[in-house]
């Protein structure tokens, strides 16, 4: 049984007084196994948030079929294990942390005892200790998302479904987001998230889903992405036209390889009398020359 | 069951808290006050004679001030929701939509029939003071405008889904007044217009909750008896029924709604 499942998925929206349709998910598919942590990227406007949307049962799809673990999406059953964190959250500026994540964990099944001592727990977790009992009013965009990242993680949820949520917080925030979201993989909670974070993406991820245009455009384990994404390259001067395909820049020339092999090669060709190596070394690929890529094929 | 009574309790919950931490009820607080100090300055001057009036104004201020509080909570609950988005993370949970409708049409009541509570008990000490105390029938009033705040508060939170908060409080608003003042009048205007006219007011006249039907304060200006039980009882079905026509209209606008 796949965690999340949704087969030709299409999501549409009317607009206007004529209620002419638009076309925002287009026949989408996409698996997500029971454990795995998977980063949903796509450009804005992709069909990242509609297709979360129809995972949560926040909206009817127009067509396919969405099971969240087993159970149709947005059905009780579904929601019951699930946690789920939305992009920027207000909550009740009236209420304060604890009264909020009472709130939440009861609505979420948990006893009084339960939530009682799981919203403690997590609030310290969340850095909050010492302002439980503070009104929301008061608390920044970022503290806020905090409060929200503690009520998605009420009642051990089996899955977190995480929407851009990364985006209201400072790099401390981050960095404890990030730690808390590694916790709970190391618990065997399938994560899947939305971000455009994409250092965030490669350092949590197991895969990512590059959707764009409302569909899914491509699927990749993230280790074996970044290995190929890695690129090999050297630095020398010449006498004459270069020994190999090179790139003029700051008075010497550049060339890039993306196999090992081919840079040994090209390392080989250097040791002619005519050229100087210069340097010659190894980067790391990111996602984000591979988001770039492929969003502009696309 | 047991689980739904919990999510509609605790959605109940915390939007009176809400309410009542953010002093939107000041304003009624407030006005009791201001009401309280007129009543004891006009009781200081002596003057007598004039009883049925001041228990028609107090009566009738009383009425436009509960009603307003109660269109103006109710077509608030919703929209903001939605605007706060804090709907994603309640709709996240195990809960069904009407059970969030019903939750927040639920502290609209009883918020609504505290502030009536409030104002009703400081008019009451305002008259008591100017020797003008109405009778028995001042706990009937009481009751019936309670139970009519259920179709206002109902219908208003239906329109809420529909359209903008402003134009919310406007129509629920004319559609009160309408439904407490020009409910009779309809009536004649049906029995004298032509056959063809007669179709739509006559749909308009029994769509429309006859909140008329619910407002004792005149025979209460008048001191007038009690009404009869059975009375209270009809108009209390009466309510429900409209209640659950309109949160019924409002569930399957939200059920539909693409949040």
């Amino acid at each position: 049984m796949a965690a999340i499942e949704t087969r030709d998925l299409r999501i549409t929206y009317r607009q206007g007084w004529r209620g002419e349709t638009r076309l925002a998910v287009n026949g989408l598919n996409l698996r997500v196994e029971p454990g795995e942590t998977v980063g949903f990227i796509g450009p804005n406007g992709a069909g990242k948030s509609s297709t979360i949307k129809a995972l949560m049962g926040f909206l009817e799809p127009a067509g396919g079929e969405v099971r969240v673990l087993g159970e149709p999406a947005g059905s009780p059953a579904a929601r019951r294990r699930l946690g789920f964190l939305p992009e920027v959250t207000l909550y009740y500026p009236w209420l304060t942390p604890i009264e909020t994540l009472w709130m939440y964990g009861r609505l979420a099944g948990l006893d009084n005892g339960t939530v009682r001592s799981q919203s403690l727990e997590l609030l310290e977790k969340v850095g909050l200790k010492g302002r439980e009992r503070d009104r929301l009013k008061g608390f920044s965009k970022g503290m806020l998302q905090r409060v929200g990242i503690a009520q998605s993680l009420l009642g051990d949820p089996k899955l977190l479904i995480l929407d851009e949520v990364s985006s209201g917080l400072d790099p401390l925030g981050r960095k404890e987001l990030r730690d808390l979201m590694l916790e709970q993989k190391q618990k065997g909670v399938t994560i899947f998230f939305s971000s455009h974070e994409l250092t965030e993406v490669a350092q949590l991820c197991d895969r990512v889903v590059l959707v764009n245009r409302g569909q899914v455009r491509d699927e990749r384990r993230v280790d074996e992405l970044l290995k190929e994404l890695r690129r090999y390259w050297v630095r020398f001067t010449c006498v004459g036209e270069p020994p190999l395909p090179a790139e003029r820049k700051d008075g010497a020339w550049e060339a890039e390889f993306p196999r090992l092999e081919e840079w040994r090669c090209a390392l080989d060709l250097l040791k002619a009398p005519r050229a100087t190596l210069l340097d010659a070394g190894e980067r790391e690929g990111t996602l984000e020359d591979y988001f770039v890529n492929r969003v502009t094929q696309n | 069951m047991n689980e739904r009574i919990v999510h509609i309790g605790v959605l109940t919950w915390s939007a009176l808290v809400e309410t009542v931490r953010r002093k939107d009820l000041y304003v009624v607080w407030m006005l009791s006050i201001f009401s309280l100090g007129a009543g004891a300055v006009l009781a200081s001057t002596g003057v007598r004679g004039i009883e049925t009036f001041l228990r028609d104004v107090t009566l009738t201020i009383i009425n436009f001030l509960s009603t307003a509080v109660c269109i103006w909570l109710a077509a608030r609950q919703m929209p903001e929701e939605l605007s706060r988005r804090t709907l994603f993370p309640l709709l996240a949970r195990p809960v069904r939509r009407f059970d969030v409708l019903l939750g927040k049409f639920l502290a609209v009541w009883l918020l609504s029939s505290g502030a009536l509570l409030v104002l009703a008990g400081t008019g009451w000490l305002a008259l008591l003071l100017f020797k003008a105390a109405i009778g028995p029938i001042f706990w009937q009033y009481l009751l019936l405008r309670a139970l009519s705040f259920g179709p206002i508060a109902a219908m208003t939170m239906a329109l809420s889904l529909v359209l903008s908060g402003p134009a919310t409080v406007v129509l629920s608003g004319l559609l009160t007044l309408f439904g407490s003042m020009f409910a009779r009048t309809l009536a004649q205007t049906i029995r004298g217009s032509d056959a063809l006219a007669q179709a739509p007011l006559k749909l308009l006249y029994f769509v429309l909750p006859h909140l008329d039907l619910f407002d004792l304060s005149q025979k209460a200006a008048y001191n007038y008896p009690p009404v009869d039980a059975w009375v209270v009882g009809v108009l209390s079905l009466y309510a429900l029924a409209y209640v659950t026509v309109f949160l019924g209209l409002g569930e399957i606008r939200f059920r539909r709604m693409a949040v």
